[in-house]
């Protein structure tokens, strides 16, 4: 054969061949050191805010640079913390003086790193604590295992995702301690946004808060630097803007990775371990007298403040009182007696460890404490966990909850008992990430033409609304938008469906009743906050129990008209404009009907119960629920200055 | 199995009918035929391997030893350019079977191209080689699938009529559908043939390779601190990573080659792969870094 045949035949297969000869990625590939990739399927709401305060220009306040440069002014005024070794310097870390404990373990359960935790106390019950993190990508995704516990164990930097702090102290201007939350890089420097959990950088304190029991309150308007303070929850034993009223987080080792090396094992460990339960227990408020020689040392709750339902968690798994089991063992607590497998298979491994840090004495039910607690949330579990997958709140306890072959029905379950229906026709248990159209609440409006919006639908690219029934003709503009126009000029009760669409699935279709009525004052739209700030201080609403001058349980906010500023003048335009951001601040642009400036009047979980006109039970346009159908309104135009 | 490996299975039934077919015919009526089949003479061989650790695992809980059967066809050309230049190119199909991870199951093509200098005929005059090849394998496991390459050059030397030395150098080159599979290295390589009598060979070959290495292992600290990339294996199982490294490698093979006739051999060898990264990872860490694979081949080799 001669050359060049043989060339003929054998260079083109070879080029044939080599054309798709790789080279490229695969999208599993992992490169150390470099962001893991994340799927933009599904839920993504992790550790952010269910209300995360949406901005005008629809960004969220509380994962904002912002809002951390804010935090950071308030807890640390001089930046006297702004680097790890700052920060260990002030808390007299390795100083030789207070007490130090360390422990190493792998967080399985909620953030999957492997955890080197050093717990310090001192003598004047100040404490502090700081955490490396550890998290080895050997593997695509985001989740624990056993090499982030190794790292830790080793001590092999190159894995440090970061360093949480929390400092148990007095603020700025001296005070109760509280707890305040940094977060460094490897390097040590003080981060506003930190990527704690391999889906992007979130800001800080939200981060940590979320799950720490913290409030998630909006900033003041901007001063005459431009810069927004934050929020002040009234209720704060210390006084201090900062104090957000979030706690130490009660180690639980039934739920955590140990290693097998020597040194480092549970057994091992388990004294350290029960050392740090016992300091953080001392943060923890206790109601009425110390009882037992470990409350001894815990501050005397005030009116209204968080009962510490964490306390209970450390106490019972130590055996109660005295505390005299060497090692801790999860109880079951004597509520929960009958619903083992919902308290044990659900709420222990997806609800508890952030919900026990949340509530008030007044309100404090959302710490799922007892199973009547639990029961009293069930309305709104069904909507965070099957439909907007917004909880459980953190990825890996997420994924765990959904990779549970019983979890997900048991709760469904219990749901139906409580006569919530999860289940779809075929007894399938639903998972979020599926289409789900949100027209929004119902609601009366003036003759004329009405914007609705589909924006509150989840997971969700395409929607279809149509006009089902009216009294009268009626238009509908836009109705393969998320915005429509819905016109109609005669009075009565409109019936209007939306559909959502992602790519060729439907959701189930949603109603939305409208009332059209030709009396509504002011008219729709025209709503104001000085509306809503006159029907808040009318007598016997809001501002009766949200005022300084209230004698029971502290709330977190007041709506009264106060000095907000502290410019010594009450009640002036500066305080208006802090007012209306407070105001503004409990409304949930993400899920308007869950607002606690609409839930909490009308009865969810309000201290003060349902107030008048605020029955939302009742049909729109209903007089005993005028007051709600005005801030509806209000809300639905985009709580309007 | 996966429809990569069927179509592996496959193939090597119809490539091993080939074969039998013409060394049936050959064993019935010697003398009647031709010296070779075709006219350009062709090259298959028959192998059975066992590979005590087929995926490179560094510790013993993660060795995974497996058996091969392979078959290999080539089929060489030679041209004369010049009185002292030749180029000989060399095409070749091959595929492998395995007997438990069928992900590394793979059929190859390739092809090697030697732009060979000899100064004058003389028996000891040295034969010096400009040496490129590319093949493409086609492996049941997605991630390794792709090219390689190499481009190097070789001396072949005999000293006496039994003892001959062979050397090459160069550098390869090959490339994955995952990123780990991506790599080069440079490598030497140097054998010495010494002839036994008529009929038979013994082979010593020591090969030094430094440059891009793949392990496969569990997904521990130390395999993560030595990764450049890593992947989920898709041939020995999610559970492990297949990782890539930059290692010195030295591979060691002793043979022996028995010509059973005119066209036609048995060869039988062990190969000694040990491969150990460039940069220890700063920690702790249980075990040796190095991982060691150990080959034993029977192959019968055939000209057509």
């Amino acid at each position: 054969m001669p050359l060049r045949t043989w060339a003929t035949v054998f260079l083109p297969c070879a080029g044939l061949l080599l054309a798709s000869c790789g080279g490229g990625g695969s999208s599993q590939d992992v490169h150390p050191g470099q962001p893991i990739a994340v799927s933009g399927e599904g839920p993504q709401s992790f550790l952010v805010f269910p209300n995360p305060q949406v901005t005008a220009d629809g960004t969220l306040q509380t994962d904002s640079p912002e809002y951390a440069a804010a935090y950071y002014r308030a807890i640390d005024p001089t930046n006297a913390r702004d680097t790890f070794a700052k920060w260990k310097a002030l808390n007299g870390f390795e100083t030789g003086t207070g007490n130090e404990v360390q422990v190493i373990f792998g967080d399985r359960r909620d953030l999957g790193y492997g955890r080197r935790m050093t717990f310090r106390t001192n003598a004047d019950g100040t404490a502090a604590a700081y955490v490396e993190n550890y998290v080895v990508q050997a593997g695509p995704g985001y989740s624990y295992a056993s090499a982030n516990l190794d790292a830790a164990i080793q001590r092999d930097t190159r894995w440090v995702v970061g360093i949480s702090a929390i400092e148990y102290s007095p603020g700025p201007n001296g005070g109760r301690p509280f707890a305040k939350f940094f977060n460094f890089s490897a390097q040590g420097a003080r981060q506003d946004l930190a990527d704690i959990d391999g889906r992007g950088e979130k800001a800080m304190p939200s981060t940590c808060l979320t799950c720490h029991g913290g409030r998630g309150d909006p900033l003041t308007p901007p001063d005459a630097r431009g810069l927004r303070q934050f929020a002040m929850v009234e209720s704060a034993p210390s006084g201090a803007r900062g104090d957000t009223l979030a706690h130490f987080q009660p180690l639980e080792p039934d739920v955590f990775g140990f290693s097998a090396t020597p040194g480092y094992t549970r057994a091992e460990q388990e004294a350290a371990i029960k050392a740090i339960n016992r300091a953080i227990l001392c943060t923890y408020p206790i109601a009425g007298a110390a009882s037992a020689p470990e409350d001894a040392c815990r501050p005397a709750a005030r009116s209204g403040e968080w009962t510490a339902a964490a306390a209970e968690v450390i106490k019972g798994g130590y055996g109660g009182d005295g505390l005299p089991n060497a090692a801790f063992s999860e109880p079951l607590p004597a509520s929960w007696q009958g619903h083992e497998a919902l308290y044990r298979q659900v709420v222990v491994p997806a609800c508890r460890a952030c919900h026990l840090l949340r509530g008030t004495s007044a309100q404090s039910d959302i710490d799922f404490a007892s199973y009547e607690k639990f029961a009293a949330q069930a309305r709104g579990i069904r909507p965070h966990v099957y439909d907007r997958g917004d909880m459980p709140l953190a990825k890996i306890v997420y994924d765990a909850f959904w990779s549970d072959p019983a979890a997900p029905g048991v709760l469904a379950d219990f749901l139906a008992g409580e006569g919530v229906s999860v289940r779809d026709a075929s007894g399938a248990v639903p998972r979020p990430g599926r289409p789900i159209a949100d027209p929004g609440p119902d609601r009366v409006v003036s003759p004329g033409p009405t914007s609705l919006s589909a924006d509150a639908s989840l997971f969700a690219t395409g929607y279809e609304w149509s006009l089902v029934s009216g009294p009268a003709p009626a238009s509908l503009g836009g109705a393969s938008s998320s915005h429509a126009t819905f016109t109609a000029t005669q009075p009565g009760t409109y019936t209007l469906r939306l559909v959502a669409m992602q790519g060729g699935i439907a959701s189930a279709p949603a109603t939305l009743r409208i009332v059209v009525a030709s009396s509504l004052q002011p008219a729709s739209g025209a709503v104001r906050f000085a509306d809503i700030k006159q029907a808040m201080q009318a007598p016997r609403r809001c501002a009766g129990c949200h005022s300084p001058q209230f004698g029971g349980p502290k709330p977190p906010v007041f709506f009264s008209n106060d000095d907000r500023n502290g410019d010594g003048i009450v009640g002036d335009a500066t305080d208006d404009d802090w007012l209306y951001e407070v105001v503004r601040g409990e409304v949930n642009f993400t899920d308007i009907a869950a607002s606690p400036l609409l839930a909490k009047p009308s009865g969810r979980h309000h201290f003060a119960g349902q107030l008048a006109g605020f029955d939302a039970s009742a049909p729109p346009g209903d007089p005993s629920r005028a007051l709600y159908d005005l801030f509806l309104d209000w809300i639905l135009a985009g709580a309007p200055r | 199995m996966g429809r990569g490996g069927e179509r592996i299975v496959r193939w090597i039934g119809a490539l091993a009918a080939a074969l039998a077919a013409p060394m049936a015919l050959h064993a019935q009526s010697p003398e009647r035929l031709p010296p070779t089949i075709f006219h350009d003479p062709i090259t298959g061989e028959a192998a059975y391997t066992h590979d005590d650790n087929a995926n490179r695992g560094r510790d013993s809980e993660t060795r995974l030893g497996d058996d091969v059967l392979s078959l290999t066809f080539s089929q060489p050309r030679e041209w004369h350019l010049g009185r002292h230049v030749r180029l000989e190119a060399t095409g070749s199909l091959a595929g492998d079977k395995f007997r438990r991870y069928s992900g590394l199951d793979r059929i190859s093509a390739g092809a090697k191209a030697q732009l060979q200098y000899r100064a004058s005929g003389d028996f000891d005059a040295t034969t010096w080689s400009l040496v490129a090849s590319a093949a493409y394998d086609e492996f049941d496991s997605h991630l390794r699938s792709g090219a390689r390459y190499f481009l190097g050059v070789s001396a072949q030397h005999a000293f006496t009529d039994r003892i001959e030395l062979f050397a090459q150098a160069g550098r390869a080159e090959q490339a994955g559908h995952s990123d780990v599979f991506n790599g080069r290295d440079d490598r030497a390589l140097l054998t010495l043939v010494y002839t036994l009598g008529m009929k038979d060979v013994a082979y010593l070959t020591g090969e030094y390779r430094r440059g891009d290495t793949v392990s496969t292992g569990g997904p521990s600290l130390v395999n993560a601190d030595l990764a450049e990339v890593l992947v989920p294996d898709d041939a020995f199982g999610q559970a492990l990573i297949s990782y890539r490294f930059r290692s010195r490698t030295v591979l060691s093979t002793i043979g022996w080659n028995h010509a059973l006739g005119p066209r036609d051999s048995f060869d039988v060898s062990w190969r000694r792969i040990a491969s150990e990264p460039l940069a220890r990872p700063g920690i702790d860490f249980p075990g040796a870094l190095r991982y060691i694979a150990n080959q034993y081949a029977i192959v019968y080799l055939r000209r057509f």
